[in-house]
């Protein structure tokens, strides 16, 4: 009898050890899982700009990130959106990375609305950030600094009429020399302002000629790995 | 013989009831407007907010030897609908080549390079902002945000369309930290001598 019981209570407590430690690795699991929200800009032109290139480069992240075990969280900014769901996408994720075809040398404009719109919102909840980073105690020192976003990254990915060659030289007529960061700076400077470390895009140039398109694709989640210091 | 100059005024201002009801972009594209009429300009003038057709907005561009654009800065370029008036019109400019031939690359011509496919040579880009941002926050490496960025770095997203499509683009001019400290009154009343002196009138 007394060793019935004593086997019975080993076996209990065996079972709920068992559960508790189940338990603790998977809320563990949960707290270390990262989540990546995947911005996808495009804007349809039917017959002359529908995406695929876009969407390819999009999906190549997403099956990376998700082989990295990564949460995902996915906006097409085309299919519409509520900003303040945005708000808390953006406040969940690790990495945020933009997707976007470049359109009159900058992302197409549903872009510009989604910011003005998803970021207005965060300003006036002050979830992205408490100011612009000057206090009335320390003079005007830094723009810029009020954001609260630390710890997090972005990154663009971004589709090119313009070769590789008319950036980062001064010859070039349009861009005298500057890198196609530098092009897209605007739409960096948001999230510097709220406190991100922005990477440096991942560029595929000259889209309507180009033969490495394939490459480019290709070399993506490689180039994801490094820049993101992912195992 | 039509000799009378002509310019355009293109305001973006977008009004945010309660926050930013463009009274300061309004005074600047005044400004501007008392200028190039007291130098005899005719002058054209788009409200982008108040709606617009994207050929006639093409055919004003044609038509114009000076082009101006009054904007606040939204979140570090122009309010969303300038760039949706940008897409639309050139992209009208585009599809009837009437801004430009292509990209300026030929394949007989390797050497031509890109954006050098316009055909608006002879006209003139300026962009008038306001700005949130102090002025102390350019061309200063010390500043973390813009690591020594100027105002014209910042707004090469706008001014690269004119400059791909054969236009000069003249120094920017701007009024800084307009919700703060910011010299809104002196800058508005130097506007005209900017004016005359980047276009030489």
């Amino acid at each position: 009898m007394q060793a019935k019981n004593i086997l019975l209570f080993t076996l209990i407590f065996f079972f709920f050890g068992i559960k508790l430690n189940a338990q603790n690795s998977s809320s563990k699991d949960n707290i270390e899982q990262k989540t990546a929200l995947l911005i996808n800009a495009h804007l349809t032109y039917p017959g002359w700009s529908e995406g695929k290139l876009n969407a390819s480069f999009y999906v190549k992240a997403k099956e990376f990130f998700i082989s990295k075990n990564y949460k995902i969280l996915e906006t097409k900014v085309e299919d519409g959106y509520n900003p303040e769901e945005e708000v808390e996408k953006h406040l969940q994720a690790d990495i945020v990375i933009l997707q976007t075809p470049v359109n009159w040398e900058n992302t197409p404009w549903i872009y510009k609305k989604y910011v003005d719109e998803v970021f207005n919102s965060a300003l006036k909840s002050k979830k992205f950030l408490s100011g612009d980073g000057r206090s009335v105690e320390e003079g005007s020192k830094q723009y810029g600094m009020g954001g609260k976003m630390q710890g997090k990254k972005f990154m663009i990915s971004a589709t090119w009429n313009a070769p590789r060659e008319s950036f980062n030289n001064k010859n070039q007529y349009l861009f005298k020399g500057k890198s196609a960061d530098d092009a897209l700076f605007n739409v960096a400077a948001n999230y510097l302002f709220t406190g991100f470390e922005v990477v440096p895009g991942y560029y595929c140039y000259d889209v309507y000629h180009n033969k490495h398109i394939n490459e480019d694709l290709e070399n993506y989640p490689k180039y994801l790995q490094k820049i993101f210091n992912i195992k | 013989m039509n000799s009378t100059k002509k310019v355009l005024l293109i305001n973006t201002h977008l009004n945010y009831p309660n926050w930013s009801e463009g009274k300061l972009n309004d005074a600047f594209h005044q400004k501007a407007k008392e200028f190039f009429i007291s130098k005899g300009f005719e002058v054209l003038e788009t409200k982008v907010e108040d709606g617009y057709d994207a050929d006639q907005e093409v055919e004003k561009h044609i038509a114009a030897d000076v082009i101006i654009l009054q904007t606040p800065i939204n979140w570090f370029g122009a309010p969303w609908i300038y760039k949706k008036y940008v897409d639309e019109v050139f992209n009208s400019g585009l599809a009837s080549a009437k801004f430009l031939s292509g990209d300026g690359r030929t394949r007989e011509d390797l050497t031509k390079q890109y954006g050098t496919g316009g055909k608006m040579q002879g006209k003139k880009f300026m962009v008038c902002s306001t700005w949130n941002a102090p002025k102390a926050s350019f061309d200063d490496s010390d500043q973390i945000l813009f690591e020594g960025r100027s105002t014209a770095d910042v707004l090469i997203q706008i001014t690269s369309n004119y400059r791909f499509c054969g236009v000069d683009i003249v120094p920017d001019y701007n009024c800084f930290d307009i919700f703060k400290d910011g010299d809104i009154v002196g800058t508005l009343e130097n506007y005209p001598a900017h004016l005359e002196k980047v276009f030489s009138i």
